[in-house]
C-alpha cells in the first residue's frame, strides 16, 4: 500500500498524529512511488525519526531501525554468520555424517556424498540478519530508518550506497539475495560531518527546519486532544520568542510537547514570565541558554515577553 | 515543461547550486507523479531533487522564484496579447537599429515576451561572469533603457496620432516600463546569488586574491570571515582524518586474553583474531602567543583552529602575552570559540579599526597612553615560575610570537628552562622571514632553543603546521 496522492499522504499522516507540512508530503509521496531513498536533515529534535514511525504507521508497515555510530560495521549492520552456532550443529550431527558416508568405500565417494549435503551447512540458518538484511529480505514491504548516518563511518556509508542503489546483498556462503520489496528508506543526518555527494544524489532531500506558528500548533492539538486553543497558541508563541534568542540549542517540537506537558501536570495554564523561569529546565537544555532566557523574561515587559 | 525545467536547472547552474544530469531526470520523473496545479507541491518536489545541502536552500528558493515568478509573463496577460503585433512592431523597429549586439536583441525579444531567449541570454553572460568578473551587461543595459524609453515616446506619438488611441498608447507604455522594471529587477537579482560561497569557494576561478596566500595582516574584515570559515572546513577534514588513521592503526599487537574468550565459541580455535588498540599517541599543546600591537593579528586564527582540533589532541592549553603572562584556557573552555577569542581580544584592547572581525564592529580608541610593549625576557621568565607545571615531556610548547623584544632582555636562559621540561618547541613567526634578525628581533637569540622556528604567516602555512602538529 502507497500514498495515492500528496493529499493522500497529509492525510495518513495526520490519521497516525504526525502533522507534515506541504513539502513534507509532496517529498513523502515522491519518495514513495519513485521508490528513492529520502535524506532527512535538519536540526535535533523537529521530527525526523518520528516522521520515519509515522509513515510506517500510516502504511501499516513495519519498521527497522538502524541506529548509526562510529565504528559501525557491516557484521551489525546487514548480517553477522554464526559460527558457533554452525560448529554446534556439526557436533551433534556428527553421528548422522558418520550414517551418510558408512556404506561408502573411497573417500572421493565419501567427500561427494558430503559435499551433497552442502545446503544444510550453509543454510540461511546460520545467518543472524541485522536490519539491513532484515529490511531486504522481508516478506512484507517495511521502512527502514537508517538514523544519524552523519555519525557513522564514512566507509560504512560507501557500503550503504552499494546497497541502497541495487537493494541486494551477496552472503558470500550463501549467495545473492535480492529484496522482494523495495524498500521505504529514511536516512536522517544532523550535519554532524559531511556527507558525500554520490550519496545525496541517490536520495530525495527533504529538510525539516522548525514548524512555523500553524504547524507547531497543529502538533500541540493532535498530541493533546483536550487542549485549550488559547492556552496552545500561548505556549507556541512562548516557545518561538524563545526561540528566537540565540541559544546554543534551540527548544524544538518534541520540547514544546514535553513542556505542554508538564505545564499541564503542573496544572499552570497561563503563561507568565514566572512560570516560564520556573520550568525552563524541560525546554533549555544547558544552563548558558536557560541564563539568556532567564535575562530576557526578566527585563522590562515591554521589550520582552508579550502575552497579546 | 521539459524545456522550462532544463532553463531552469541551468539558471541553477548558472547561480552556483550542482545538479547532475541523473537529478534532472529524476525530477522530472517526480512532476509527472504529480499535479501541478498547486506551486507549494512542484516547488518541493523540485527542491528535494535539486537541493541536496540545508546551505543551498536559500539559493534555490531565489532562482525559482525569479524564474517562476518575476518573469512568468506572457501567457496570462491579457494585456500583452491584445498588444502583441503592436509590441512585435515596435520591438523589430528597434531590432534592427541595434543589430550588432546580440544581447540587445534577446533583451527586445524579451520585451516582445519572449522570455527563453533571454534568459538564455542572461545565462550566457552568467556564465562568462564566472571568468570575467567585469563584463557590462548591466551597463549596456541603462543606456539602452534610456534609448528605448526616449525612442519610444518619439515612435509612439506619431502613431497614435494616426489611430486616435489614446488608451491603447497607454497600456504600451505601461506594459514596456512594467517589463523593462522586471529586466533590470532581474540583473540586479541574479549577481549576488553567485557570490555566496560555494563548497570550495576558496577555489573559485577568478577570485581577486588567494586567502591562502594572503599575510593574516592584510586581511579584510571580509576575508578574515572567510579564513576563519576555511578554518572550520579545515578542522573537520582533520578531524576526519584523525578518525580514520586512529581505525586503520588500531590493528596493532594480538590481544590473546580476548581472542582466546571469543576462541570458547568454536572448541578453542582461535578463529577471530581480536587486537589491542594502539591508542595513537595525542599530543599535548601548549600555546603561548604574543598579542602585542606588531603581531596579534596571527593570535585568532591560531586559537581558533588549536580549538577546532581539540578532539584530536589530548589537551590545549593556552596563554597569552605582552609583558605579563595570562591564562586564557578557562575563558576558552567556557565560550564558543569565536565568543571566547573576541573576549580575550577586547581583554586587550586590539581591535585595529579596520579589523573588527569579533563582536560589535563600534572603533575603539585602540591609542592607549601606556601602551604595554612585548616583553619576551619578562614573559618568559614568569611563565617559568608560574606555570612550569603545565609542561611534561607529552607537552608540545608552541610560542606564536616576532620575538621582537623591543630590545630587553631576551632572557633565553628561561625558554631552555622551559624547552628542558617539554617534548619540544615551535615557534611561529608571523613575520616575514626576511625580517627575521632585523632591528630588535630576537629569533635568531631563540633559535638554538627551539625544535623547530617556521614561518606562520597565512592560512597556507598554518595549515601545513597544524596538519603536521595533528596527524
Amino acid at each position: 500500500m502507497l500514498f495515492k496522492n500528496v493529499a493522500d499522504a497529509d492525510k495518513k499522516l495526520r490519521d497516525v498524529g504526525y502533522i507534515s507540512s506541504q513539502e513534507i508530503a509532496t517529498v513523502v509521496y515522491l519518495a514513495g512511488v519513485t521508490k528513492k531513498p529520502v535524506l532527512v536533515e535538519g536540526p535535533a529534535g523537529v521530527g525526523k525519526t518520528e516522521l520515519a514511525k509515522a509513515v510506517a504507521k500510516a502504511l501499516k508497515r513495519e519498521l527497522i531501525r538502524l541506529q548509526c555510530y562510529e565504528g559501525l560495521d557491516e557484521s551489525k549492520a546487514l548480517y553477522d554468520w554464526e559460527y558457533s552456532k554452525q560448529l554446534l550443529y556439526t557436533q551433534m550431527l556428527k553421528e548422522k555424517i558418520q550414517d551418510i558416508i558408512a556404506d561408502t568405500k573411497t573417500l572421493p565417494e565419501a567427500m561427494d556424498r558430503i559435499a551433497l549435503q552442502e545446503n544444510a551447512f550453509f543454510s540461511e540458518r546460520f545467518v543472524h540478519p541485522r536490519p539491513l538484511l532484515q529490511a531486504i529480505s522481508s516478506e512484507k514491504p517495511v521502512v527502514l530508518l537508517i538514523d544519524e548516518i552523519d555519525k557513522s563511518d564514512p566507509e560504512f556509508e560507501a557500503f550503504l550506497l552499494e546497497i541502497l542503489s541495487d537493494y541486494q546483498v551477496t552472503i558470500p556462503e550463501i549467495g545473492t539475495q535480492s529484496a522482494q520489496h523495495i524498500p521505504f528508506v529514511f536516512l536522517t543526518s544532523n550535519n554532524f560531518r559531511e556527507l558525500s555527494d554520490t550519496l545525496k544524489r541517490r536520495c530525495l532531500h527533504l529538510h525539516i527546519d522548525y514548524p512555523d506558528m500553524n504547524r507547531e500548533l497543529g502538533i500541540l492539538l493532535v498530541k493533546f486532544p483536550g487542549i485549550d486553543r488559547v492556552f496552545a497558541e500561548k505556549i507556541v508563541e512562548a516557545v518561538r520568542t524563545i526561540r528566537d534568542l540565540d541559544l546554543k540549542k534551540k527548544p524544538c517540537v518534541s520540547e514544546t510537547v514535553d513542556w505542554t506537558r508538564s505545564l499541564i501536570a503542573l496544572q499552570m495554564f497561563e503563561i507568565k514570565p514566572e512560570v516560564i523561569m520556573g520550568t525552563l529546565n524541560v525546554l533549555c537544555k544547558s544552563e548558558a541558554d536557560a541564563q539568556k532566557v532567564r535575562e530576557h523574561y526578566s527585563r522590562p515587559p515591554k521589550g520582552g515577553f508579550s502575552c497579546a | 515543461m521539459i524545456q522550462a525545467l532544463l532553463q531552469f536547472a541551468a539558471l541553477c547552474r548558472a547561480g552556483g547550486l550542482r545538479i547532475s544530469t541523473s537529478e534532472v531526470l529524476d525530477a522530472v520523473r517526480c512532476l509527472e507523479l504529480i499535479d501541478l496545479a498547486p506551486e507549494e507541491p512542484f516547488r518541493a518536489a523540485l527542491r528535494a531533487n535539486f537541493v541536496k545541502e540545508m546551505k543551498d536552500e536559500e539559493l534555490f528558493d531565489r532562482i525559482f522564484d525569479l524564474y517562476f515568478h518575476a518573469l512568468q509573463i506572457g501567457a496570462d496577460d491579457m494585456r500583452a496579447r491584445a498588444l502583441s503585433s503592436r509590441l512585435v512592431d515596435l520591438v523589430e523597429t528597434f531590432g534592427r537599429e541595434a543589430q550588432d549586439s546580440e544581447s540587445a536583441l534577446a533583451f527586445f525579444d524579451f520585451l516582445a515576451g519572449n522570455r527563453a531567449a533571454f534568459l538564455q541570454e542572461l545565462q550566457k553572460i552568467l556564465e562568462l561572469e564566472a571568468d570575467m568578473p567585469e563584463l557590462p551587461f548591466s551597463d549596456i543595459l541603462s543606456p539602452l533603457q534610456q534609448k528605448i524609453l526616449r525612442k519610444r515616446m518619439d515612435k509612439l506619438l506619431p502613431e497614435s496620432a494616426l489611430e486616435g488611441a489614446d488608451i491603447e498608447r497607454r497600456s504600451l507604455d505601461d506594459l514596456l516600463l512594467e517589463r523593462l522594471g522586471l529586466a533590470g529587477h532581474m540583473q540586479a537579482e541574479l549577481p549576488p546569488g553567485l557570490n555566496l560561497p560555494g563548497p570550495d569557494a576558496e577555489q573559485a576561478p577568478g577570485r581577486p586574491r588567494d586567502l591562502g596566500e594572503l599575510p593574516f595582516s592584510q586581511l579584510s574584515r571580509q576575508e578574515a570571515r572567510e579564513v576563519h570559515l576555511a578554518i572550520e572546513r579545515l578542522a573537520r577534514q582533520l578531524r576526519d582524518l584523525v578518525a580514520r588513521q586512529y581505525r586503520r592503526k588500531r590493528s596493532g599487537v594480538v590481544d590473546i586474553k580476548k581472542t582466546l574468550r571469543r576462541a570458547a565459541c568454536y572448541q578453542g580455535i582461535p578463529l577471530e583474531l581480536y587486537f589491542r588498540r594502539r591508542q595513537k599517541r595525542k599530543s599535548k599543546v601548549v600555546a603561548l602567543c604574543d598579542v602585542s600591537y606588531s603581531v596579534w593579528t596571527a593570535v585568532p586564527f591560531m586559537l581558533n583552529i588549536l580549538y577546532s582540533v581539540q578532539d584530536c589532541l589530548s589537551r590545549v592549553r593556552s596563554f597569552v602575552f605582552i609583558a605579563r603572562v595570562t591564562d586564557v584556557s578557562e575563558t576558552m573552555k567556557d565560550h564558543e570559540i569565536m565568543d571566547a577569542i573576541d573576549r580575550i581580544m577586547t581583554r586587550f584592547k586590539l581591535e585595529s579599526p579596520q579589523y573588527a572581525v569579533y563582536g560589535g564592529e563600534e572603533e575603539r580608541d585602540h591609542v592607549d597612553a601606556d601602551l604595554e610593549i612585548s616583553d619576551y625576557g619578562a614573559a618568559f621568565s614568569q611563565f617559568k615560575e608560574e606555570f612550569i607545571s603545565v609542561l611534561d615531556k607529552k607537552t608540545t610548547l608552541i610560542i606564536l610570537g616576532d620575538g621582537r623584544t623591543n630590545f630587553l632582555d631576551p632572557g633565553v636562559q628561561f625558554l631552555e628552562t622551559m624547552r628542558d621540561h617539554c617534548r619540544r618547541v615551535i615557534w611561529l613567526n608571523p613575520e616575514p622571514e626576511r625580517l627575521w634578525g632585523v632591528g630588535d628581533s630576537a629569533i635568531e637569540t631563540y633559535r638554538p632553543f627551539c625544535d623547530d622556528v617556521r614561518p606562520c604567516r597565512n592560512l597556507n602555512e598554518l595549515r601545513a603546521f597544524i596538519t603536521g602538529l595533528v596527524l
